[in-house]
């Protein structure tokens, strides 16, 4: 007798996101149907939401406008499946320590052979196993179910007091008997027709002439009527074998040396190169680890910005890595892998417009062309893209990138010059072709070079474009988002520049003073002469207000976290020189514009930043 | 017409078209030109390329303000603009210009640490202006240094070694005086707050205040004042999704 266990993670999809992004947690996430280049779309559908946005009142099929009407703190990420298939391929592969069969049905619902655990603690400790690893995995809430048949196993992790629920054996139709009807995986017709009936348990559904059933309902009340007893053929199966691209290398002495360092890993990188490009892959993510007599002391993954085989690219790539980060001692052994990969692929734009072509055009490039200068095939080709992210990844240059929008360039050209603002129907004019611009630079060859660079130095969030939000307090009217992170990514509401342009705004951005503000905000001491400051004092240093503007006062949507300020534009000048230069012209002038806020909530006032 | 005369000639042309992209040699040290005509029209005369020019001033002088006027202009104009902020002051509402212009922020790598204030912010400061003169994207490189003050003279003969293959100019941004170690500068611009200040008046008291900017320009032991006043429109940027109502009936 067969015993199949079933692993269930509720919301795996959220449980997913909150992994990588741990800041996502206990927040009210939802997941987004849409996906569009222009931004997220108020009018899109929720697929999915955490248990946070659902006491909040959010539900599946909500437009995010209705979800933000309810919730304005709800965050929000698109569907992204490659991230979902990759995090149950690691969660199956973790799993296999537990059971050698393993298999992943649909996002969150594993299913594993649980035969022959007598003698191995039995069933019992097989659950917390399996809700260990996928604990560890970053998966606490998950559900087990054991049961003959793969059906009953699932219905029992549905069971939500329970971590897990054991069916005991050749039982399998008694437990599912009393269970309601909808456990079926039928229609929602089929399911209102046997309502119709009368028939509310898959107790009663059983009872029923299977011919009948067949003859009603065809082959769907077949599959429901052999599932209600307890009859289901699936089963898990042997995990497909998973292809790795590893290499280690042990050395007869130490070294600490950058320039050897480099040498031993250019070998090793070649060879692991070669075995991708036979295999028609390239790297994802690299991990270098270093040891010191069998003790591993140090291990870094390395991300690569865009997919690559190209042996001196990655050799630059983890250069960069060491420089940023040497190595704290000396190492006798080094190993590689690749942790990451995907297929290769290479695909055609437009030359003119930028605009991918049908995947039916889709071809390789062949290795000749890859040797060809960066900037000679500008104009002639297009990016190659992974299949994954469908984005162009390598080889145009500045001029070529030039080329594409030329129409535009010839309006662009001597506006800054000649010190012109441009017009705002030559604005208008070359916005689109300025786009196509931006996209080709981001994908030419030094510009992914340097973000790799940056990446690898610096950090991801290093490299950032600011991006104008539609918020009206003024810490959250803005916000920096990575170059590489397109802006659905990010719970942005970005301003709609044309809607701004068509109501007669042209040429706003650079207008009015800039304000740099302080990393917190610099507590101050107030003198108040009626309901204005007339001196302050801040780092010990007492400052007369000169002018004070009226106050502008903002505070938070009534549901979310209360707040209350009122922002002040003060010119303040140090008492001590007070008036030591008033009247002077050539002189210069000692005073400063800060902006000084009172904070109702905290009932203190506050210097938030100095106008430059 | 000559050869050299007929390749001069459409070598104009193309950099009419594509400007910065058809210099070589002498012509390379062309400037660009900031859109502030006070700035421009004067002994600065814009923004040279393949040089450092440094703008200095109090940590409120205006100087900020200028420079981003000329970040727009030139991003209008299509060039690409670097922004090093090294000591992560800069507001994201107040610089979302375009996407040709970047801002690299260090101040996000120290989170919880105490120490790296100094000394290794200046190196990943440095570290990064040189990398975006290398890469020769960029048409403009600001090196925001804030309070930072120690850049030696051998840091200057770097970073105009690595002007000397790129076709950017480079401003360093620094809040304090001029530094008379700064050999290397090509133009050198000091701000202040001048004594003119504008108060826009609102319905019950002053709405905004705007000071005149003094700027003095230092070039080839030439030495300028002027003044510059920024202008004070305020933009729209709030309610620009206008909601489509729903009129469709629901279903019964």
């Amino acid at each position: 007798m067969s015993r199949i266990a079933c692993l269930r993670i509720p919301r795996f999809q959220i449980a997913v996101h909150r992994k990588y992004e741990p800041a996502l947690k206990s927040k009210p996430l939802v997941l987004l149907a849409s996906k569009s280049s222009a931004g997220v779309s108020n009018r899109a559908l929720i697929l999915m939401c955490s248990l946070e946005a659902n006491l909040r009142h959010i539900y599946p099929g909500m437009k995010l406008s209705e979800a933000r009407a309810v919730c304005a703190d709800v965050v929000w990420r698109e569907r992204d499946d490659k991230l979902y298939t990759d995090a149950q391929k690691k969660l199956v592969r973790t799993l296999i320590t537990c059971s050698p069969k393993v298999t992943a049905e649909e996002p969150g619902l594993f299913l594993l052979d649980a035969s022959g655990l007598k003698h191995l603690g039995g069933e019992g400790k097989f659950c917390r196993d399996v809700l260990k690893l996928s604990s560890q995995s970053g998966f606490i809430d998950g559900h087990v179910g054991i049961a003959d048949s793969a059906f009953a196993a699932m219905v029992a992790t549905r069971f939500k007091q329970k971590r897990w629920y054991l069916v005991p054996g050749e039982e399998d139709a008694s437990f599912l008997a009393p269970l309601p009807i909808q456990h079926l995986p039928v229609s929602e017709d089929m399911q209102e027709a046997l309502l119709g009936l009368g028939i509310k348990s898959m107790g009663q559904f059983a009872q029923l002439p299977e011919n009948s059933l067949v003859e009603r309902f065809g082959s769907e009340g077949s599959i429901a009527y052999a599932l209600a007893l307890g009859r289901d053929p699936r089963r898990p199966t042997l995990p497909p074998l998973q292809r790795e691209f590893q290499c280690s290398m042990e050395l007869g002495a130490p070294v600490e040396l950058l320039n050897e360092t480099l040498f031993v890993l250019k070998s090793m990188l070649d060879r692991l190169m070669d075995e991708l490009k036979q295999a028609g892959l390239w790297a994802d993510e690299l991990i270098v680890s270093f040891y010191n007599d069998n003790d591993k002391f140090d291990e870094r993954p390395i991300k690569l910005i865009r997919p690559s085989n190209h042996g001196k690219f990655l050799l630059e790539v983890v250069k960069l890595s060491l420089e940023a980060q040497p190595l704290k001692r000396e190492f006798t052994g080094v190993g590689l892998a690749v942790s990451r990969f995907s297929e290769e692929s290479w695909e055609q734009i437009s030359y003119r417009t930028g605009e991918e072509p049908p995947a039916a055009k889709r071809g390789r490039r062949t290795e000749a062309s890859r040797d060809e200068d960066a900037g000679a095939l500008a104009a002639k080709y297009s990016e190659p893209t992974t299949a994954r992210s469908r984005r162009p990844a390598s080889v145009l240059s500045r001029g070529g990138a030039d080329a594409v929008s030329d129409g535009a360039l010839v309006s662009k050209s001597s506006a800054a010059r000649t010190g012109e603002e441009p017009s705002a129907a030559k604005r208008g004019r070359r916005t689109e072709a300025s786009r196509d611009e931006d996209a080709g630079v981001l994908k030419s060859e030094p510009t992914m070079l340097l973000l790799q660079r940056f990446m690898t130095r610096l950090g991801e969030e290093a490299l950032v474009h600011p991006m104008a939000n539609d918020q009206y307090l003024p810490e959250h009217a803005g916000v920096w988002l990575p170059v590489l992170q397109p802006p659905a990514a990010r719970s942005v509401l970005p301003v709609n520049a044309d809607y701004t342009r068509q109501n007669g705004d042209q040429e706003a951005p650079a207008s009015g003073l800039v304000c740099r503000n302080t990393p917190e905000p610099i507590p101050v001491f107030v003198e108040l002469q009626g309901a204005y400051p007339a001196a302050i004092t801040y780092h010990g240093q007492w400052y007369l207000v000169k002018k004070i503007t009226m106050p502008e006062r903002l505070s938070g949507l009534w549901w979310e976290r209360p707040v209350q300020k009122s922002y002040y534009i003060a010119l303040i000048e140090p008492k001590k020189g007070n008036g030591s230069n008033a009247g002077s012209a050539r002189e210069p002038a000692n005073y400063s514009l800060v902006l000084l806020v009172r904070d109702h909530q905290e009932d203190g006032w506050f210097l938030e930043g100095f106008f430059d | 017409m000559s050869i050299q005369a007929q390749v001069a000639t459409l070598k104009q042309h193309l950099e009419q078209l594509f400007p910065g992209k058809w210099l070589s040699g002498k012509e390379r040290q062309q400037t660009l030109l900031t859109g502030i005509t006070e700035i421009d029209r004067n002994l600065n005369r814009g923004l040279a390329r393949q040089r450092i020019t440094e703008w200095t001033g109090p940590a409120s002088s205006g100087k900020s303000t200028l420079l981003r006027a000329a970040i727009a202009n030139w991003c209008a104009s299509g060039f690409r603009v670097a922004y090093v902020d090294t000591e992560g002051k800069l507001m994201a509402a107040d610089w979302a210009l375009s996407e040709k212009f970047w801002v690299v922020r260090l101040e996000g790598l120290y989170k919880g640490e105490q120490t790296p204030k100094g000394k290794e912010r200046a190196q990943n400061a440095l570290w990064s202006a040189d990398q975006l003169l290398r890469s020769n994207i960029f048409d403009v490189i600001v090196l925001d240094l804030g309070e930072i003050n120690h850049l030696s003279s051998r840091i200057y003969a770097r970073l105009q070694h690595s002007l000397g293959r790129s076709k950017a100019a480079l401003l360093i941004v620094r809040d304090g005086a001029p530094s008379s170690s700064a050999w290397g500068c090509h133009t050198q611009l000091s701000f202040h707050w001048g004594n003119a200040v504008q108060c826009e008046a609102g319905l019950d008291g002053i709405a905004n205040i705007i000071p005149a900017i003094q700027c003095h320009v230092w070039r080839d032991g030439l030495s300028q004042t002027t003044e510059a006043t920024p202008d004070s429109h305020v933009s729209n940027r709030l309610f620009t999704h206008p909601q489509v109502p729903d009129r469709r009936t629901p279903k019964v």
